[in-house]
């Protein structure tokens, strides 16, 4: 016999785009042979688990270093900040400094993009 | 290699004629490769010894084509190197078949680090360069001195397995496992075949049987959460050539002339070194195949041979057998951790990834990179 509909349906929850982006990051920096057991398939459940908190802890310390971030474009008279500014040593840095009050992604983007380290181009603000 | 280390090609003429050696796919022809004649003279290798007095230099690489084809003048390179630059640590690629007594001799008492290459058993030694025969009476006195690593090129991936057992079995502790980069030498049949290989004298590894350096290297490589290029050219790299001139790796002097920044007399340009680093940087390391293989830090040199840039393709196959090699390092990732706290020495686990990351960018036995 079929079963009355109770009339609720299943709302499957998506993560927010910025808790996902956030894993993404933290992901990214996990050691190198971390990724490849996960890609190829080798990491086992408590791993993967471990992974996870590795990520978040990663991800957490590396705000907590840099101050509250904002991911946007720069705000008035601030200087911006690129992920890649902690690696990178020419280029952002000074370009960033020097003239990035208004937009600091075109600015920073150009110069940063292709440099040793450079991870991207996210724009970062407010750590100053 | 650091910035304190540089190689010294004592010549580019070599007394074999690999199968597999990347010299003979160079801009010279092979006649020229391996019988030029052109050796360092006295002069040279005096202005040498006081460039790498007055530049801080500790280690020195002897590296040719075959540094002991003239053995007088290596002797008296090495002489005039340890009595002109105090505390310096001398080094040697070398196929050891034109080692004699003396040289031996000189090797134990000099204590020079010796990367011997060496294909395995007589069989397959024979098959890729032959002179098994010659150099298997050393094997003991080499074992006894330590300091002696072999060199072992993949190549052909059947059977590899055995093979490195073989030269552990001859008492030589070390093996690198060096994947020849040529364009074009393996089939598809050898990558499941090099991974399966691979995993088995990884697997002895850890059962105690001997040391695979380039596991060991590979595992801190693998450490980072980025894989940062790993060749020297772009950053510390260091070589002399024959004539004096300085170059920004040992294998740049196949090119020509035209990648010095520098000569022994002068010293280095600064802005010459600087240019050519970042050339050659940008190009091959910012260049589409870089992207496509981020484990690998495919040679340089050798992609410049081929299409007369640093930017074309790197070797597809080569760049595989790298993942591959990384894919079984990371799957015994915790058993080589604990390998390396209770086998390595405190020193040896801070340096193994020093002297041996570089060496798949080529063929050693005339090509290492220990970057």
């Amino acid at each position: 016999m079929k079963k009355a509909s109770t009339g609720k349906k299943t709302v499957i929850k998506k993560k927010p785009a910025v808790k996902q982006e956030r894993i993404t990051k933290g992901y990214a920096k996990l050691p190198l042979w971390a990724k490849l057991r996960i890609a190829y398939g080798m990491a086992t459940k408590t791993e993967l688990t471990e992974f996870n908190k590795m990520a978040n802890s990663i991800i957490t310390r590396s705000e907590k270093k840099m101050g509250k971030l904002k991911l946007s474009g720069c705000a008035p008279d601030t200087h911006c900040l690129f992920t890649c500014l902690q690696s990178c040593t020419e280029g952002c840095k000074s370009s960033c400094t020097s003239s990035c009050t208004k937009n600091c992604t075109s600015n920073c983007e150009d110069s940063c993009l292709g440099m040793p380290g450079c991870m991207g181009s996210v724009g970062i603000v407010g750590a100053q | 290699m650091s910035m304190n280390a540089c190689y010294f090609l004592l010549t580019p003429d070599c007394n074999m004629s690999c199968r597999y050696c990347f010299q003979r796919n160079g801009v010279r022809s092979a006649k020229k490769v391996h019988a030029s004649g052109a050796v360092a003279n006295k002069q040279t290798i005096d202005r040498f010894a006081a460039f790498c007095k007055k530049n801080g230099i500790e280690r020195v690489e002897f590296f040719g084509g075959e540094p002991l084809l003239y053995k007088d003048t290596f002797l008296y390179a090495a002489r005039t190197l340890l009595d002109t630059v105090p505390g310096l640590k001398l080094g040697i690629v070398t196929n050891g078949t034109l080692i004699d007594e003396e040289i031996m001799r000189f090797f134990e008492q000099e204590n020079v680090s010796v990367l011997l290459s060496l294909d395995g058993k007589r069989s397959r030694h024979n098959l890729m360069r032959g002179g098994f025969d010659r150099i298997s009476h050393w094997f003991d006195r080499l074992v006894a001195k330590g300091q002696t690593t072999v060199a072992m090129q993949v190549s052909v991936t059947k059977g590899l397995f055995q093979h490195v057992r073989f030269i552990w079995k001859l008492g030589f502790p070390s093996v690198y496992l060096n994947v020849i980069q040529n364009y074009g030498w393996y089939q598809s049949v050898d990558i499941d075949r090099f991974e399966s290989e691979y995993d088995a004298a990884l697997q002895a590894m850890l059962a105690g049987e001997g040391k695979l350096v380039c596991a060991i290297a590979m595992h801190r490589t693998l450490e980072a959460s980025q894989y940062e290029v790993k060749c020297g050219i772009t950053q510390t790299g260091l070589a002399c050539d024959w004539q004096g001139l300085l170059y920004p790796c040992h294998r740049t002097p196949e090119l020509g002339t035209s990648f010095t920044f520098g000569d022994v007399r002068n010293g280095v340009s600064k802005r010459k070194e600087r240019l050519c680093r970042a050339r050659i940087n940008r190009q091959c390391f910012k260049s589409a195949s870089a992207s496509e293989y981020p484990l690998v830090s495919f040679c340089p040199i050798t992609v410049y041979q081929r299409n007369g840039n640093f930017s074309g393709s790197w070797s597809p196959m080569f760049c595989e057998l790298i993942n591959r090699k990384a894919k079984v390092v990371a799957k015994y990732h915790y058993e080589i951790n604990k390998y390396c706290l209770t086998n390595l020495s405190a020193v040896e686990n801070e340096n193994a990834n020093v002297d041996t990351t570089h060496l798949d960018h080529g063929v050693i036995g005339n090509c290492t990179d220990r970057q």
